[in-house]
This record gives C-alpha cells, sequence and structure tokens, in this order.
C-alpha cells in the first residue's frame, strides 16, 4: 500500500479531530470508536509488518521526502527499518491495550481522554518513524502535550505536580537537542554547501563533526551530549529519572501503561538512532559512562524498588532498573547485546505494561496501592493471581519467557568487551527477582487481614482480554524469539558497521 | 507635488485615515449609527490589506523618505491584522462596557496607520512622525475606560514613558542628522560605512534613537511601563498595543542595524543587543512566573519575547531580518489570541484578570479554553504551532551567526516560560470549578477573533513554508 | 548676529536634556513632569538647530533645511502631545481629585 506509512502515522490524528467533532455525553461512542481505531491502526500496523523485507539494508516503504520547509531543507519523510519497525507494532498493540484498561476508570472528560490518546499516538509513531531531524524533533515535542494533558487532567491527587514536573524535565533535554539539531544542520551547510535536515545526510556529514581533546573543544561531544541529555532524561537513566515515580502514581492506569509501554523506549531509540549511528567517535569515549550509569540504574532501580510500599512506585523503579538493561546492552556494542536491548524494549514495554494494567485491576476494585492494604487475596482472586505471577515471571526473567531472551541477549552479548558490568547487571537480575517475588508474596499469600479483600471481585472478561496480547506476546517472544530477532538483523548489522 | 506612484503606495494608509475621518464625523454628528462604526472600520482595514496586496510596490516614493517594498507590505499587512483582530474583538469588549464609540475605532485606525508609515520610513522625520502618530491614539486608548482606575493609571504611564521615549528618539535623531548631515538613512548608512568605525557621536545618537525605539518595544531597561499597562489597559487595545508597535518598531531597528552593518561594525554592539536581549528574557520570564493577573503575566511574557526576537535583530542579515519577521508574524497571532480569549473570559474590568478565575473554564467553554490553550503552548514554543517556527528560525539564525551561545540562553528562557504558559493551562483543565462560577459573558465576536488566531497559530505552524517565503523575500531587500 | 559655536549650542542641548530627563523621573506633579518633558523635546529641537547652523556654515542648505524642518516638526508634535497628555490629566483629577503621580500607582509588582 502506497503512504502506508503516513496512514498510521496520522491516521489516529485524523480520528482524534472526528472523535473532537462529537458531542462530549456520548461517552459508549467515543470509547467504542477509539477501540475500532486503533485495532485499525494495529491492523495496519501487520501489513507493514507484512511488506517488511528483512533482508534489506537500511530504510523501507519510504514515504516522501516531500519538501515541507524547503529554504531549510526539512522534509516530510518516513521511513521503517527493522528497529523501528519492531517498535511501531508494540506502540500500535498497546494503545487497545490501553483503551481497554481505562474503559471503566476513566469516567469524567471520556472525549478529552480519547482524542489526547489519539493524538499521543500520531506522535509516537511519528517520532519512531520519522528520517528528518526537524521532524522528528517535532514528533518528539507533540508528545508532551497530551501527555502533560493525561496525566494532569486524569490522574491522581498530586496530578498537577507530577504533569509538570513531566514536561519541564523533558523540556529540559529537548530544548539543548535542539540547539544541537541547529547546529548540526549548520555544519552540514559548512561542508556541503545545502541545507538539509534530512537523517540519510546527517549520517554522512555528522561523523565529519571534529573531536577535541576536552568536552568543550569537542563540537562531536557537545552534539553528543545534548541528544544524550534529552535521551537519558526520557529512558529514564540515573541520575535523571526522579520524574519518572510521580509520572506513574499520578497517572491513570492507561497513562502509565502507555508511558512505561512506549514512551521511555523513545529514550532508548534515541539513543541507538542518533548518538550510536550519528555520532560513532562520540559514542566510543561515552560508553564506559555509558556502562556505569546503566549499571547504576540498574542497581538502584532495584534497591529502591525493594523497599517501595506503593506498587506502581515499586514498577515505576523497577522501570528504572530494566531500561538500565537496555543501556547495557547498547553500550556493549555487539550484535547480541544491541539485538538483546532492542529485544528488550519490546519486552519491558509488554512485561511492564502489564504490570501496570494489572496494577491498575486491583486499584479500581479497592483504591489503594499500597502492599500493606492486601495481602493472601489468591484465594479470592485466583484468576487475577495467576496472570499477575505469569507477568511477575516474564519481568524477572524466567526462561521461556520474554525477559529471559532480552536480559540473557544483553549480558552474553556484553560479557566479552565489560565483564564486570555484566556481573554487577546480572546481580541486578537477581535483586530483580527479590523486590518482585516479595511483593507477590506480599500482595497474594500473606495472611488475609483486611476484611475488605475478602470481597474482591476477581478479574472479570474484558480486562482479561485486555492483557491478553501482552501475554501471547510474552510467550511468543520467550519461545520463539527468532520471528522478532530477525527483522531486526539487518538494520542493526548496519547501525553497529559504522 | 505628491506623484501617483506616491499616492499609489500610500493607498492603505490613505484609506484608513479617510474612514477614521467618517468614524469621527459620525461620532459627532451622526450618533445614532455609531453601533456600525466597527463594521466600516473593519471593512476599511479590508480594503487597505486589500490595496497593499494588489497595487504595485513602487519602491521608494515620497522624494525617498518612504519605501514601499515587500518589507513594507509584509510588515504592513501584519499590522493590518493585527487591527483587524483588534477592533473585531473590540465589539462585544466595548458593547459590554458601555462605550460602543466610532472614536475607539477612529484612533485605533490612526494608531495603525502611524504604524505602517513607521514601517516605510527611510528617513529619520518620517520614523518620528509615524511614531507618533502611532502612539498618541495610544496615549488616550490606554486609558478609554474613563471611570476604572487602572486604565487611567495605564493611560498615563504609557503617556509619561511614551514622550520620554520620544524625547530620546528626537534627541538621538538629531544626533544622527549631525553624523549624516541628512536625516535620510541611507545617507546615515553611507557614512558611516565609510567612516569604518564607530564614533562617538555616532554611538550616543544610535543609543538614543534606538532607546527610543526600546520603549516602544519594552525591552530591558525600559521595559518598566509594560506590566502595568497591559494590565490596566482595555483589553482590545493591549492586544493592539502587544502587537503593532512592536512590528513597527522592529522594523525600524532592523533597517538601521542592517543597513550598517552593525554586527561586524563594531564589537559593542553584539554585547550591547546580547544584554538588552538576554537580560529581558530572563527578566521577562522569571517574573511572570510570580504573576497572578494573566494580563500583566502577558507583559512579562511580551518583554521577554521581544527578547528572542532582538537576538534576531542582532544577528542581522537575510536570516536574522527574515527570522524577525516570522517572529513578529507568529507573535501576533499568538497573542491576540490569547487577549481575544482573555477579553471574552473576564467578568468586570475594575477587576483584575486572575489566572484563577480560569480555574475549570477548559471543559465549560471548549472553544476558547482550547484557543488559549494553542496560544498558551505556541507561546513556550512547542511544536507544532507557529510560535516553535519562529522561535526555531531565530535560533537558527544565532547558530548560523557563530552565536551558538544566544541560541542556548534562548532556549533556557523558552524552558523558564514553560512553567507560567503551563499554569494557564492547568487551571483551564485540571482544577476544579470554584464554587461560585463567573459570570462570563457571551460573546461572538470576541469568541469568532480568537478561534481565527488560534487556527492561524494552528496551520502557520504546521504549513509554515508560505511564511516563511514570504518574510525571506522581504528580508532581502533590507540590504538593497 | 554674533556667530555661535555650534559646540556651545550641543552643549546646552545636553544640559537642558538632562534637566527635563530628571524632572520626568523625580517630579511628582503632573504638569511638572509634562513641562518636563516639553523641555527635553525643546532640546532635541536644539541639537537640530546646532547642526543645521553647522551645515549652513559649510554651505550644505539643503541639508541644513532638513534640520530645519525637524525642528518644526516636533514643535507641531510637542503641541499635538500637550493636548492629549493634559487631556489625560483632566480625566485622572475628575477621577482622583489629584495628579500627584504617586497617587496613581496602584499597580504593582
Amino acid at each position: 500500500m502506497e503512504h502506508l506509512l503516513t496512514y498510521v502515522t496520522f491516521g489516529p490524528t485524523a480520528a482524534a479531530l472526528v472523535l473532537a467533532l462529537l458531542p462530549e455525553r456520548w461517552e459508549r461512542l467515543h470509547r467504542w470508536l477509539a477501540l475500532a481505531v486503533s485495532l485499525g491502526l494495529f491492523a495496519l500496523s501487520l501489513l507493514i509488518w507484512k511488506g517488511f523485507d528483512p533482508d534489506i539494508t537500511g530504510f523501507q516503504m519510504v514515504d516522501g521526502p516531500l519538501a515541507w520547509i524547503p529554504q531549510l531543507g526539512i522534509s516530510y519523510h518516513l521511513g521503517v527499518d527493522g528497529i523501528s519497525l519492531l517498535l511501531v507494532l508494540l506502540t500500535t498493540l498497546l494503545i487497545p491495550v490501553v483503551i481497554l484498561a481505562s474503559w471503566t476508570s476513566i469516567t469524567e472528560h471520556v472525549k478529552g481522554f480519547h482524542v489526547s490518546l489519539l493524538f499521543l499516538t500520531t506522535g509516537m509513531i511519528g517520532a519512531f518513524l520519522a528520517l528528518d531531524i526537524f521532524l522528528f524533533y517535532v514528533f518528539w515535542e507533540v508528545m508532551l502535550i497530551p501527555m502533560y494533558f493525561i496525566i494532569g487532567v486524569w490522574g491522581g491527587a498530586r496530578r498537577i505536580y507530577a504533569a509538570v514536573k513531566f514536561f519541564i524535565y523533558t523540556m529540559v533535554g529537548s530544548l539543548l537537542m535542539l540547539v544541537a539539531i541547529l547546529y548540526l544542520a549548520w555544519f552540514h551547510h559548512q561542508l556541503t554547501g545545502a541545507w538539509s535536515f534530512a537523517y540519510t545526510d546527517m549520517l554522512k556529514t555528522a561523523p565529519q563533526l571534529a573531536m577535541g581533546t576536552g568536552l568543550l573543544s569537542s563540537p562531536q561531544l557537545l552534539v553528543f551530549a545534548a541528544f544524550f541529555l534529552a535521551f537519558a532524561i526520557k529512558v529514564p537513566m540515573f541520575p535523571f529519572h526522579t520524574w519518572l515515580p510521580d509520572a506513574h502514581v499520578e497517572a491513570p492506569t492507561g497513562g502509565s501503561i502507555i508511558l512505561a509501554g512506549v514512551l521511555l523506549k523513545l529514550g532508548t531509540y534515541g539513543f541507538l538512532r542518533f548518538n550510536r549511528a550519528l555520532f560513532p567517535a562520540a559514542w566510543e569515549a561515552a560508553v564506559p559512562l555509558i556502562l556505569v550509569l546503566a549499571v547504576v540504574g540498574i542497581l538502584y532501580g532495584a534497591w529502591v524498588a525493594m523497599v517501595q510500599p506503593d506498587m506502581k512506585k515499586l514498577v515505576a523503579y523497577s522501570s528504572v532498573s530494566h531500561l538500565g538493561f537496555v543501556m547495557l546492552g547498547l553500550a556493549g556494542g555487539t550484535l547480541a547485546s544491541t539485538q538483546g536491548a532492542v529485544l528488550q524494549m519490546v519486552n519491558h514495554g509488554l512485561s511492564t505494561g502489564a504490570l501496570f494494567l494489572l496494577v491498575g485491576v486491583i486499584y479500581e476494585r479497592r483504591h489503594t496501592r499500597l502492599i500493606a492494604d492486601y495481602g493472601g487475596i489468591a484465594g479470592v482472586v485466583p484468576v487475577y493471581t495467576g496472570i499477575f505471577l505469569f507477568v511477575t515471571l516474564s519481568s524477572i526473567g524466567l526462561p521461556g519467557l520474554n525477559g529471559f531472551v532480552g536480559e540473557f541477549l544483553i549480558l552474553a552479548g556484553t560479557w566479552a568487551g565489560h565483564p564486570l558490568f555484566v556481573v554487577l547487571g546480572a546481580l541486578g537480575v537477581i535483586f530483580g527477582a527479590v523486590y518482585m517475588l516479595w511483593m507477590v508474596q506480599r500482595v497474594f499469600w500473606n495472611p488475609l487481614v483486611h476484611e475488605e479483600n475478602r470481597s474482591l471481585k476477581d478479574i472479570n472478561l474484558r480486562e482479561v482480554l485486555a492483557v491478553l496480547p501482552l501475554l501471547v506476546f510474552i510467550v511468543w517472544i520467550g519461545v520463539h524469539p527468532t520471528t522478532f530477532l530477525s527483522p531486526m538483523e539487518a538494520a542493526v548489522r548496519l547501525l553497529l558497521a559504522r | 507635488m505628491p506623484t501617483h506612484s506616491d499616492l499609489v503606495a500610500l493607498a492603505p494608509e490613505l484609506i484608513l485615515i479617510l474612514a477614521a475621518g467618517v468614524l469621527l464625523l459620525v461620532e459627532a454628528f451622526l450618533p445614532r449609527i455609531r453601533h456600525a462604526a466597527s463594521g466600516l472600520a473593519l471593512v476599511s482595514v479590508a480594503g487597505a490589506a486589500w490595496a497593499r496586496l494588489a497595487l504595485p510596490l513602487p519602491g521608494a516614493v515620497w522624494s525617498g523618505m518612504l519605501r514601499v517594498d515587500r518589507v513594507t507590505a509584509f510588515v504592513d499587512l501584519y499590522i493590518l491584522v493585527a487591527l483587524f483582530l483588534s477592533i473585531w474583538m473590540a465589539v462585544g469588549f466595548l458593547r459590554r462596557n458601555g462605550l460602543d464609540r466610532a472614536e475607539f475605532h477612529a484612533l485605533l485606525l490612526l494608531a495603525a496607520t502611524g504604524a505602517m508609515v513607521m514601517a516605510a520610513s527611510v528617513n529619520l522625520l518620517t520614523i518620528f512622525l509615524g511614531l507618533e502618530l502611532l502612539s498618541m491614539p495610544l496615549y488616550v486608548l490606554n486609558a478609554y475606560l474613563r471611570r476604572v482606575d487602572v486604565s487611567l493609571e495605564a493611560g498615563l504611564k504609557y503617556f509619561v514613558v511614551g514622550a520620554f521615549a520620544s524625547g530620546f528618539l528626537a534627541y538621538g535623531a538629531a544626533l544622527l542628522y549631525g553624523v549624516a548631515g541628512s536625516t535620510d538613512l541611507a545617507t546615515l548608512a553611507q557614512s558611516v560605512v565609510q567612516e569604518g568605525r564607530m564614533t562617538p557621536l555616532l554611538a550616543v545618537g544610535l543609543a538614543m534613537f534606538s532607546g527610543g525605539l526600546l520603549f516602544k518595544l519594552a525591552l530591558f531597561p525600559f521595559h518598566g511601563w509594560a506590566p502595568d499597562v497591559y494590565q490596566g489597559s482595555p483589553t482590545p487595545v493591549t492586544a493592539f498595543l502587544s502587537a503593532v508597535p512592536k512590528g513597527a518598531a522592529l522594523v525600524v531597528l532592523l533597517r538601521l542595524v542592517i543597513s550598517m552593518d552593525l554586527l561586524h561594525l563594531t564589537n559593542r554592539w553584539l554585547w550591547a543587543g546580547a544584554l538588552v536581549a538576554v537580560a529581558s528574557q530572563f527578566l521577562g520570564n522569571i517574573v511572570a512566573i510570580v504573576q497572578r493577573d494573566i494580563k500583566r503575566m502577558l507583559g512579562y511574557s511580551g518583554i521577554a519575547h521581544m527578547g528572542y526576537a532582538m537576538v534576531g535583530v542582532i544577528v542581522g542579515g537575510t536570516e536574522g531580518a527574515g527570522a524577525v519577521l516570522v517572529y513578529l508574524a507568529a507573535y501576533t497571532f499568538m497573542n491576540m489570541g490569547a487577549f481575544a480569549v482573555i477579553a471574552l473570559l473576564s467578568e468586570s474590568e475594575r477587576e483584575p484578570h486572575l489566572i484563577g478565575d480560569l480555574a475549570g473554564q477548559g471543559w465549560r467553554r471548549p472553544i476558547p479554553a482550547l484557543a488559549l490553550t494553542v496560544c498558551m503552548f505556541s507561546l513556550a514554543g512547542i511544536p507544532p504551532f507557529v510560535g516553535f517556527t519562529g522561535k526555531f528560525l531565530v535560533f537558527k539564525s544565532a547558530v548560523d551567526a557563530g552565536l551558538v551561545w544566544l541560541a542556548v540562553v534562548g532556549v533556557l528562557n523558552s524552558l523558564i516560560s514553560a512553567f507560567y504558559y503551563l499554569r494557564v493551562v492547568y487551571t483551564l483543565y485540571m482544577r476544579p470549578l470554584p464554587r461560585r462560577e463567573p459570570a462570563f459573558p457571551a460573546g461572538f465576536s470576541i469568541g469568532a477573533a480568537a478561534a481565527t488566531a488560534a487556527v492561524a497559530v494552528v496551520l502557520a505552524g504546521i504549513f509554515p513554508a508560505p511564511l516563511i517565503r514570504a518574510a525571506e523575500a522581504a528580508a532581502q531587500l533590507f540590504l538593497g | 548676529m554674533i556667530p555661535i559655536p555650534h559646540t556651545w549650542v550641543l552643549l546646552l542641548s545636553a544640559v537642558l536634556f538632562m534637566i527635563g530627563s530628571m524632572g520626568v523621573l523625580l517630579r511628582r506633579n503632573g504638569i511638572a513632569i509634562f513641562l518636563s518633558l516639553e523641555i527635553m523635546l525643546n532640546s532635541a529641537n536644539l541639537v537640530f538647530a546646532a547642526f543645521a547652523l553647522k551645515l549652513a556654515h559649510e554651505g550644505q542648505m539643503a541639508a541644513a533645511a532638513a534640520g530645519q524642518l525637524f525642528v518644526f516638526f516636533i514643535i507641531a508634535v510637542a503641541a499635538a502631545e500637550a493636548a492629549v497628555g493634559l487631556a489625560l490629566f483632566i480625566a485622572i483629577h475628575r477621577l482622583k481629585e489629584s495628579i500627584d503621580v504617586d497617587r496613581l500607582n496602584i499597580l504593582r509588582w
């Protein structure tokens, strides 16, 4: 299909505009229509999968370049490669999940929620598919507004604080990235005499930025650092992670799912697509730092998660820990570790998305996320317990499920170059198991002391339907990861060859 | 004797003056049809815009005192759009305050005429006259709500500060006359370039002349009047004030700077200009954060935004000039939209327009709230709105001129500004309605003006190419 | 006519400008502020006259005329400003019974 990528990117926007025109009070229509659109979107992205040729290196199904601001060399240019393919699929898979998960928990301003969600979808998919740096920046920033609304309008008690914090933190990084982008364009102009913001052009000129001796005397390092900051805040890497716990705790369930599921991946994707690909020399120099920060993230995230009384905060810190693994894999620099990192991006989206969904399920019933308010509910809600346990095992990397494949590839791939960090990372795996299983123990199997818990309703059909796609892929990736590893191999090889 | 092309060149201004005259006569002798005044005013503005677009641009006219070329056309259109939106939003506003008089519109038309003359001026005398024609109606208009003391205070402050600035401008013009031996800008530029360096007389003359212009732009260190005047003056006048004088003054400044190529003439220009720009940005943004009155907040925000525009002026050249022109257009739309919504969502002109009064209105009045939200995000410089386009171009011009640090300071300030723009947005949508719901009036014309501005903000943001093309074409002529 | 060196006129105008500026900034009475504004504008007039004088001495009559012309325009503008400004003061006086500008300083931070 021609322009398939454009349809996938802007389809949600068109739907959002339609929804915006419908009256506010037709709540059921808004929900069903949004769900239908999101399922259609997933179907479209399956078409991308079908049409994707794993043997081609470079970008496929390219849409454009269409001159957007010709005076500056800015064009509308979309394309997909193995890496972005997986992430786009993850995104379109999670949107229906979010809508189903929020079916009964979002009761006010339903129209606004779904409109925001759809605009957010456009932003996320666009960022993954953009082949023009200006376009990427636009999509990157565009995501801020709907997410800000989702946290701030439909969130918890401290939602305004969390939403503003999310906005400002993200903006800090992205604004410096803007200056870096401007500098890159100027540098390109100096070298070639032409103005261009095209990613493919940048691939040729950016590596030629001078690498000086210190940070301040080296344009490549400075530009690299600006991009680094923007993505490090998004991932989030230690020490830029402090916005995440607040954002997750205050966000509504659907917001948390998409935040953890996709938004954080934009940071890791950015590291790969920009820092690694455009500035190989600077990346080389920065690998030690990235390794250290990654491992600190893994361990710190795990330790803090262990002492969290709030389930959502626990999962939030586990995100910091898991994404530390992804960064470890990226820093590892081998085919295995990078493929493992990309796969883990998807895995984290599935597992942690599912965890947030499940926490939301129980929150909707008891309106508390404190572990201490639960205990012994395994007998009351057996199906829920089973699913929760299953997802926990995925999260901690049980062989046979998705998490194991990713973590193994990362650790094995990094071992040759940086064994110490692998050992520390493996410790993180162990800690991960500790805090997750301990939480599960406390919530499901300790003695049932709170009477309210006796009357808990088990997970209902809609909620099961919401989490089911995630469970399916958790298993699929775990038992047959090649389906997902082979499409990205060509792209990863190409990247690592730089 | 004025030639045919002289008159053709000034056709838009003449249309506005004629309309103003008619309106004044209507006010005096036909008070019963004064309600139709706004219609006549809007028609005349449209007519002036059509005249500017349809008639040829002769270049130097009126014995070389004015220059009607693409730059002038760009700025004139921008002024006329701002004028149109101001009059449109004034209709409901005036009726509500019992001041629905034709003289209001006549004064606005005359002020805009003055701005247009200033934009077309390449002679110190016409700049001065245009400035005065622009300012005097505004002195009156700021104090239009005669029974409201903050309005009178706004009028007084604007008058004293404005007249003070005119004094600086006149004195500076006199000194520049001494340098050039002529009041013509081109002659001045020529003698400066021949001299090759900055003489004390030129430095003082330029400093004072630009000082007068900086007053109008509300840039550091002459920004003090802006918050008070923005807060007190009637909202449509504030809207006009926030856009039109800035455009006119910036064009004059651009003409001066570029013709003398100040950036390469003397190092001090960079430092002086950077000081003004950076200080304005920080001051405007930081103090705006603690403001509780939204018009006052927009006053400080205006100071900061002129600081960003100033970066483009410092850089100069076609790139800087093009960026400034785009920024002006962007700024007009965003600000007009914001003020239009404020005019709509205000209970009474005696009370301050507190941001807190807007709590929960996002859901109550979705369309004005959406317009305001769009304008707020645009002012903060978030894509895909036109405010981002303006900032992008200005910062790009800085990076391309080798002044990366200016761009970094600029983005840092954009970040600071996000705080107070976000506050408006979250008050609209994330705070509950107050117990006593404010009795905001219904108002079609104001709502329509707001919606138009907001739509322009979005469209120009998503498809900026035409605007950029027009600005760049105009900017080429600064050097010609 | 005793020829006056134009530099003396410039000096005088500078002094007058400063007096005027100080007046605007420091005086409290509205009328006094207004007078100071007039002094400022007239000092600019003197500068124009001084340079016009210099140019006339050098024989550039057209250029000198430009400066003299400017003086007339400034005078006209000052008169217009007077009209507008005094009308403003009358309106203020009607509301506040005084034209002490410090008393009309309600708007703060």
